[in-house]
């Protein structure tokens, strides 16, 4: 792998993990080793290709750093994400040391308030991540982007349609250093790489759109002519939509919308909202015996076809760092199995070896219908190609609102006969999964990781968003209202 | 690129020799630049190394920028957060097409490879057809050091004091009768930038955030009534410490806890769905402009390089929109400003080194202009020739961070109030059977043409007197039918001011601008239930 040697006046791609050790070492060396103490050490490059009304728009080469030093209770609630720390992006002494110093001060003020509970995992050496270090995607040549761009975006001028889109390459090298209360030090270094594609066809006077997106670890999965062929059909699909009535539809979902939809469904399988606040989607009720409150664990709270679970070992889904524990589910069978430890709340359970568990990774596994047998067996219904700007309503029933958006059409009696104009729905994603007609064969969808800013976002280089599922028909699907946005 | 004026810059030496004619050495000698940090190189030099750098390897057109950024958050008195980030970007243009290299190193060295990397990244795209960018003139050079003006630096005192501000704010928020939860976070953000171009332009500012929030829930045990407020005079501003410490806090949270307590009170109801008159906060008001009118009008959503990302606008056709297309009543004047004292936008350069100006986005209901950088305002130079306007970017560029490529954002923008002494309380009288909604949730689609307003309150109004709380409410609009039901304004004496973020670009970048705005009545708005399925 090139460019992973540190230049004195020149910045480095990522950093190696020598290097990544030796700061996280400096930083610990300036702080009281009595102590516990979270470093994340984080280096990110990342190769942007942006096009708009088919030429280049923009080509970027970014490279960032992020070192973050923390400590106490609040440390682990998320990783990478907690309220006493500090972050430079700078390697000089004085900054590492002004970093560590401003821990010291407020640590210290706050340690009659904060419990000695910061705890290295148990062991974990049985457990394997995944290899999602891609040399193809690190290696990949700005050339070999630039001409990939140009070839989709000349075809897309040959048909006047208007393309536009995003095709980045990225590489980061995270290293996360604990120590806890007891001088215990947990280590490990992970590399991961990702390659992101999307892109939006337009017909110049906004009257289609298509859109399509991608994303793998590996470059090689990342097919850009498919994606920019996908969006360019989907425009050409969707030409002047069609009002139809909103209401209730037979819908056909496509990976992506199936995606979208039950987001805000996994993000909720957590234990803290229903077991100390009696809230959210999870809580059952009031167990009187023990007065507790109570989670649907153990109950059927979807269709019994639907599984969900995340193997970090998995090659497509998988973590770059050792994960915490195996393959874990969530949910089996349409049962409840499995909800997200937070480190705050569930402390003695985490303590006792019962493992902290965050991803926002999984897979939904699929059925065997294709998609074109969805189509052929539907009578009256949407195709959904994929949902925008969902928000939950009621986090009690997780109902939520939303858009669609690139594609969206009417399916009677078999075949595909009009584009339709697009929807706001308001639907939960348990009544929809409760709805399951069909499911088809399961895949990786577009999820690029969110905000790479360090200002938004701590834990730039660990937001993986890798998420396989199914195309979906579901029925009863409800749209509230047409809107005007192509 | 077409601009001849340009091209004589293909020569380094030639702009060396530029850079002495037009902005005299002595120009930085006198400046009140502050060597910044310590023991970093100058940055005059450092930028000129970049330009330098990419001039000499073909481009154009270059610029680079440096940005140092500080930030000093709190979300409870003992979690203080405190932020430091560096980062230098170099933008080059090369036979139309744009490279762009950043990395968080300040050196010389790194100043010559970014220079090289950003002009090689742009070259990559040359494979045959051409990309016109024109790049729309400045009137004169500009050179210079600026400062936001604040009082009280947050930066110079000790966190702790900042921190026991807000202990004692929240202590006073905990004497206060129902209390049953209290929230607050604040966060302080000091940004020196530097900004040089192969124009010979260079300028340098230091630029001020207060950004803050103060929530609280109330609950009456004995009614079983809940209700809660936000303090709305604080949000995000380019202040320093005063924007909290020398301004009435606790009047702001007594007026929020007075309004909260009169909810509990009042019955609550299942929305009436239907078209009813609607009377909108200032809070609500900023909240519907920001995305319908202000995100609506940045042009190069206009024009779709947004579309694969936060997506386009309802300005389809700006040749012919512009300065016909009816967006709203004709008492809706909105102004865009990047100077304006407090506001979050305020600079005296934008990110291309372009001095902002205060022009109108819409003048008596018409759209009037879009928010422009330099080379989005030479898309629509037809329409500045027709008009016999001068053809400028506005200085809507800007970036977070010298990390990210600048962008054509939102400026703060503001609605000229009614001449008059109206307020929400006055406007409220007037309504004999209608609705008030305080501080909603605005969400608008990826045209920005139809929107849907949620959350916050909505009040039931019957003979100018709030009566109930529905539940549920939301208010469905298109863009334009909305402005246009624009009804009443209130005065001047009741604009309020907003700091508001929003999020564009690939990678994501987000940006924060004010909109300063009266309360307003509108006709006929359509109420729905949001809970409800079809």
């Amino acid at each position: 792998m090139s460019n992973f040697s540190t230049g004195e006046n020149e910045s480095v791609r990522v950093f190696n993990e020598k290097e990544a050790r030796r700061i996280a070492a400096e930083i610990a060396s300036y702080m009281r080793p009595e102590r516990s103490l979270y470093i994340m050490v984080s280096s990110w490059w990342g190769a942007g290709q942006r096009w708009a009304r088919n030429r280049a728009s923009l080509t970027s080469d970014q490279r960032e750093i992020s070192i973050i030093v923390g400590r106490g209770r609040a440390g682990r609630v998320e990783r990478g994400r907690f309220y006493l720390n500090a972050t430079t992006n700078q390697l000089d002494s004085v900054s590492l040391k002004g970093i560590a110093q401003h821990i010291e001060l407020y640590a210290k003020r706050s340690d009659n308030k904060m419990p000695p509970d910061m705890i290295v995992d148990v062991p974990r050496s049985d457990v394997k991540g995944a290899n999602v270090w891609s040399d193809e995607t690190f290696n990949r040549s700005v050339v070999e982007n630039a001409t990939a761009v140009e070839e989709l975006t000349r075809l897309s001028e040959n048909d006047q349609l208007m393309s536009s889109g995003y095709l980045e390459t990225t590489g980061s090298g995270s290293l996360e250093y604990i120590r806890d209360n007891w001088g215990r030090v947990e280590s490990q270094w992970g590399l991961v790489t990702q390659a992101v594609c999307s892109a939006t066809v337009r017909h110049p006077k906004g009257t289609a759109s298509g859109w399509a997106g991608k994303t793998s670890f590996d470059m090689n999965r990342v097919d850009v002519s498919e994606v920019a062929k996908i969006a360019f059909e989907k425009c050409k699909k969707s030409l002047d939509p069609v009002r139809i009535e909103p209401g209730r539809y037979q819908v056909i979902l496509e990976p992506q919308a199936t995606a979208g939809l039950i987001d805000v469904l996994i993000s909720g399988l957590a234990r803290r909202i229903p077991e100390e606040m009696g809230r959210g989607a999870m809580f059952l009720g009031i167990d009187n015996a023990i007065r507790r409150f109570r989670t649907k664990l153990g109950l059927k709270i979807v269709d019994e076809r639907i599984s969900v679970f995340h193997d970090p070992a998995d090659p497509i889904v998988g973590s770059h760092f050792a994960p915490l524990h195996g393959r874990r589910d969530f949910i089996k069978n349409g049962v409840l199995t499995g909800l997200f430890n937070d480190y705050q709340h569930n402390l003695n359970e985490i303590s006792e070896g019962l493992p902290l568990y965050r991803s926002s990774s999984y897979t939904l596994n699929g059925g065997n219908t294709t998609f074109s047998d969805m189509i052929s067996s539907t009578k009256r219904g949407l195709i959904v190609s994929r949902f925008t700007q969902i928000q939950v309503i009621d986090p009690d029933s997780v109902l939520s609102g939303g858009l669609t958006r690139d594609g969206l059409w009417l399916v009677e009696n078999g075949a595909i006969t009009k584009a339709v104009r697009n929807f706001r729905w308001t639907e939960s994603p348990l009544f929809a999964l409760n709805n399951v007609e069909q499911i088809g064969i399961e895949e990786q969808v577009f999820d690029p990781v969110s905000s790479r800013n360090p200002f938004a976002n701590d834990s730039f280089a660990l937001s993986l968003n890798n998420v396989v599922v199914p195309p979906l028909k579901i029925n009863d699907f409800s749209f509230t209202s047409t809107i005007d946005a192509i | 690129m077409s601009h001849s004026r340009r091209n004589f810059l293909k020569n380094s030496s030639v702009f060396a020799l530029g850079a002495n004619v037009l902005r005299p050495q002595s120009a930085f000698a006198e400046s009140t630049e502050p060597l910044f940090p310590d023991g970093y190189p100058d940055r005059s030099e450092i930028i000129r190394a970049a330009i330098d750098s990419a001039i000499t390897a073909g481009a154009t057109y270059a610029d680079a920028r440096l940005s140092h950024q500080e930030v000093l958050a709190g979300v409870r008195v003992t979690n203080i957060v405190r932020k430091e980030h560096m980062a230098f970007g170099v933008r080059a243009l090369y036979q139309g097409y744009w490279g762009f290299a950043s990395s968080p190193v300040w050196s010389k060295d790194e100043a010559a490879r970014l220079g090289l990397a950003a002009v090689a990244q742009a070259k990559a795209n040359v494979l045959g057809r051409d990309r016109i960018t024109e790049l729309a003139p400045q009137s004169e050079m500009s050179s210079g050091h600026w400062e936001m003006p604040v009082r009280i630096d947050p930066f110079k005192i000790h966190p702790d004091e900042i921190a026991d501000f807000w202990g004692g704010i929240m202590s006073y928020v905990q004497t206060l009768k129902f209390i049953a939860n209290s929230s607050h976070t604040y966060s302080f953000w000091r940004t020196n930038k530097a900004f040089g171009s192969s124009l010979n332009q260079f300028t340098t500012q230091v630029l001020y955030r207060a950004d803050g929030g103060i929530g609280f829930g109330l609950e009456d045990k004995s009614r079983q009534a809940k209700s809660g407020a936000g303090v709305e005079e604080i949000s995000a501003a380019g202040q320093g410490f005063e924007y909290f410490r020398e301004r009435p806090i606790r009047e702001y949270i007594r007026k929020a806890h007075e309004e909260a307590l009169h909810d509990l009170t009042l019955p609550v109801k299942p929305v009436d769905v239907g078209r009813f008159n609607l009377l909108i906060n200032s809070a609500g008001v900023a909240g519907a402009l920001h995305p319908s009118i202000g995100v609506a009008t940045e042009v190069d959503r206009v024009f779709g390089f947004e579309a694969n990302a936060g997506g386009t606008s309802y300005i389809t056709e700006p040749e012919t929109m512009l300065g016909s297309l009816k967006l709203g009543s004709s008492i809706l004047n909105v102004t865009a400003d990047r100077s304006a004292p407090g506001s979050i936008g305020r600079v005296k350069w934008d990110d291309e080194g372009i001095e902002p100006i205060k022009y109108d986005v819409v003048q008596d209901g018409i759209l009037a202009n879009l928010q422009t950088n330099i080379e989005g305002a030479s898309w629509i130079k037809d329409h500045y020739q027709r008009t016999g306007q001068e053809l400028r970017s506005f200085g809507c560029s800007y970036a977070p961070t010298a990390l990210d490529v600048q962008m054509s954002h939102n400026a703060d923008l503001s609605i000229k109030p009614a001449n008059n002494s109206d307020n929400q309380d006055s406007l409220r009288v007037t309504l004999s059977d209608g609705l008030e909604l305080r501080a909603p949730w605005v969400q608008l689609d990826f045209q920005q043409i139809t929107g849907l307003m949620q959350g916050g309150v909505m009040y039931e109004i019957k003979q100018g007197k709030r009566v109930a709380r529905f539940t549920n409410a939301g208010v469905l609009f298109r863009t334009p039918e909305l402005w246009s039901n624009l009804t009443h304004l209130g005065g001047s004496e009741s604009v309020r001011y907003y700091g508001l973020s929003s999020e564009k670009g690939q990678p994501s970048q987000s940006s924060t601008s004010g909109v300063f705005t009266p309360p307003a009545l509108f006709k006929e708005m359509t109420i729905i239930d949001v809970k409800r399925k079809a």
